[in-house]
């Protein structure tokens, strides 16, 4: 068992958006405001655990031939399970991410790491795998929405702060609206910030692999 | 290569017995969310068709929409979606209709005497800032919110943008899609009768 | 007799003569073409014309400095490719725009599409109209607000002070026809539009500098212009004559600034002859139909920046000869 490990390759070295590049989709589309990256974050995290779970579980009965159809069985149970969840007891939620939670079942993260890491290991680690690697996604995420939300409505913590009801509420302003810069609201703005975090992200690990060849 | 029974039976056993595990998981999810989702899904749609109908408007549950009603709508360039009859008289419809981007649709209610009691935008693709203005019924040139100056009018094909229908500046061309949606609306209920 | 002991020899790899054209001198040039529409719109629109252009190409060459200052590459301010994207980003916008958003778009222009994909040279959209694009989507309201000519508006001054009116263009997209401005208005640039767009005589008088000092070719901007008129000449609308219509499409809008600035971009455009004909033709039907079809009245920047994304293919399959090769060599590759 080895969380520190696991935590580190899920949110840097083996980062689920930023260096394995998986699950670009609802990272570009959903990434608006804080309400959003947070929930899809949380919903994908626990999506990804219990898949990943599951998966361990049966790696041994599962026969290799129909493996991938097997995954995407158990994936797409628990999707409608969280999706019939959140409709009934967060309309707001899913009001606001729409068609992306169901299309959490083709959200490579999940059968992804279903097919590298938990379809090979225990249990332990994989539980561990999927929510480190949640953690990853949400951050990643949440740093997107705080950041397009930011520069492009002016505002923080939209749909979660600032009063009204959960989902409907503006957040808290911090840039009057009429600076906003619109287009990276617009999904033109969330490839201009995926790109410029991906960028950053190999620039930073670059830099420390270096550091570390000097330091040999 | 010959494929041996065994195999086959093994295969899809296993795929068979997870998919049943699956189906019997979200049964018992079903079960558990139907109600209340069908309760959100009612609440919804109730609250969108009372702001477009006078207050206190009573509806009956959705009905067919005869072809004539459609097609009356489509020659004046709009799509009726849902039908709801009012109780008192006269109906709500959910309408689709082109924008500046893409497709708005309202809801759009009709009185007795084929005369606009209401209309609401339940979702669009407008330019924020300046088509979003329409759709959030700001005030227009004329300083009435921009939505509200339909009410009470009436006679398919006769509201006409710069004529009888003030637009907001730079939104013109998503108040005419507010406008055809309201035509449309107005032809498909003079041809319900 | 010369002193050979202290003589200065650089050894240096051939070339070892060399035109005096380098990139500062043809983007001086450039700025010299576009100064009589710069003073046109001054007289316009008033010293903010002015105002707004400084601003931009101020923010414009910061961008660049503190784009290279940050990433320890070199100066290249001193080119003066930045002056020459400031000064045409403000000429693409409406006078009344808010400084400040022309300095986000500065920073589009120079940071997000030149500085990013590797500076001059590499881009492969035209800064100064991608600026606008992301202007205008952010911005939608402040820029399509048109000013009406010889209102004067205090510098720094918020949209909300103006007088605002419809674009020609605008009026032809709603076929109001009889409310078009006189068309010696149209060609001398006193009608509602961009900063830099208006006047198409003070944009001719620079395209002229420009072949003379033979910056720009002139197959772009002549099968650009030619294409929009000979379209809208034969699709005319009913209720305004053929030529008329023509006449205001052309000077209409931005398409005699696209076509003479924008559009002659060298990074952005095609190398060949052959290629940079296709190319012009390309905007002049892509304007034409956004014109006619599109939910905007005005196409010139879309269409500019969905040809300059064609631009590698054209190079690609129109090769520019080899050098020196003999005209019946030339003829024989070509038909292999």
């Amino acid at each position: 068992m080895n969380f520190s490990k696991q935590l580190k390759e899920g949110l840097i070295t083996q980062n689920p958006v930023l260096v394995q590049l998986l699950g670009m989709c609802s990272t570009l589309a959903i990434t608006t405001s804080f309400f959003n990256g947070l929930g899809m974050g949380i919903s994908v995290t626990v999506i990804l655990t219990l898949s990943n779970i599951f998966i361990s579980l049966l790696r041994k009965i599962i026969p290799n031939e129909v493996r991938i159809a097997c995954y995407i069985v158990v994936i797409a149970g628990f999707v409608t399970c969280v999706d019939l969840i959140l409709k009934a007891f967060v309309p707001a939620l899913s009001n606001s991410l729409g068609v992306f939670i169901p299309l959490i079942v083709v959200n490579c993260i999940i059968l992804g790491r279903a097919e590298a890491f938990a379809s090979k290991n225990g249990v332990g680690a994989a539980t561990l795998d999927g929510i480190c690697q949640g953690i990853g996604y949400t951050i990643v995420l949440i740093i997107m929405c705080v950041f397009r939300e930011l520069l492009g409505a002016g505002t923080f913590g939209g749909g979660l702060l600032g009063g009204g009801e959960l989902g409907a509420a503006p957040g808290l302003r911090i840039i009057p609206e009429q600076f906003g810069i619109k287009i990276l609201t617009m999904p033109v703005g969330g490839f201009l910030t995926l790109g410029a975090l991906i960028a950053a992200m190999q620039w930073a690990l670059s830099k420390s692999e270096k550091k570390k060849k000097e330091a040999k | 290569m010959k494929i041996s029974p065994k195999f086959v039976l093994k295969v899809a056993g296993t795929l068979t017995i997870i998919s049943l595990i699956t189906a019997a998981l979200l049964g018992v999810v079903d079960g558990v969310t139907r109600d209340k989702i069908a309760e959100i899904e009612a609440e919804k749609t109730r609250q969108a068709m009372s702001i477009v109908a006078p207050a206190g408007s009573e509806f009956t549950d959705k009905l067919d929409i005869p072809a004539e009603a459609a097609a009356a709508a489509a020659a004046q360039g709009g799509k009726v979606l849902e039908l709801y009859g009012v109780k008192a008289g006269g109906c709500v419809m959910k309408i689709s209709a082109s924008g500046s981007q893409g497709s708005i649709v309202m809801m759009v209610g009709v009185d007795a005497n084929n005369a606009i009691t209401g209309i609401s935008v339940v979702s669009h693709a407008e330019t924020s800032g300046i088509g979003t203005k329409v759709c959030g019924n700001e005030l227009n040139d004329a300083g009435v919110p921009v939505l509200d100056q339909f009410i009470g009018m009436s006679g398919a094909g006769t509201l006409e943008v710069k004529k009888n229908i003030t637009p907001i500046t730079t939104a013109t061309v998503s108040t005419k899609g507010i406008t055809t949606g309201a035509n449309a609306a107005l032809a498909a209920a003079e041809a319900l009768g | 007799m010369t002193d050979y002991k202290n003589l200065k020899l650089i050894a240096s790899s051939s070339p070892h003569i060399r035109a005096k054209d380098d990139t500062r001198s043809i983007m001086i040039d450039v700025c010299i073409a576009m100064l009589p529409a710069l003073f046109v719109s001054c007289f316009v629109f008033g010293i903010q014309a002015l105002v707004l252009t400084l601003v931009s190409v101020v923010s414009c060459v910061f961008w660049e400095w503190l784009y290279r200052k940050l990433m320890k590459k070199s100066c290249s301010v001193g080119d003066f490719s930045a002056v020459v994207t400031g000064m045409l980003l403000a000429f693409v916008c409406p006078v009344s725009l808010p400084w400040w958003a022309i300095v986000i778009g500065a920073f589009f222009s120079i940071v997000v599409v030149k500085q990013l994909y590797g500076g001059i040279g590499c881009n492969f959209l035209n800064p100064a109209l991608a600026g606008r694009a992301v202007l205008v989507a952010s911005y939608a309201g402040a820029m399509t607000t048109w000013v009406t000519p010889a209102e004067k508006i205090a510098v720094f001054g918020s949209a909300a002070d103006v007088a605002t009116g419809a674009t020609p263009l605008a009026l032809m997209k709603d076929g109001a026809f009889d409310q078009l401005p006189e068309m010696v208005d149209m060609f001398l640039g006193f009608i509602g539009g961009s900063l830099g767009e208006t006047s198409a005589a003070a944009l001719l008088v620079g395209f002229v500098y420009l072949l003379i000092r033979k910056v720009i070719s002139w197959q772009i901007p002549v099968a650009y212009i030619a294409t929009v008129a000979v379209v809208s000449l034969i699709s005319a609308p009913a209720g305004i004559g053929a030529v008329d219509y023509m006449l205001y499409s052309i000077f209409g809008g931005g398409l005699m600034l696209g076509a003479i600035f924008m559009a002659t971009d060298y990074a952005t455009s095609p190398v060949t002859k052959p290629g940079q004909l296709i190319f012009g033709i390309g905007c002049g039907l892509l304007t034409v139909f956004i014109r006619r079809f599109g939910s905007y009245p005005e196409g010139v920047c879309y269409s500019i920046l969905v040809m300059n994304c064609c631009t590698w293919l054209l190079d690609k399959y129109i090769k520019p000869t080899i050098y020196g090769a003999p005209k019946k060599e030339k003829k024989e590759a070509a038909a292999k």
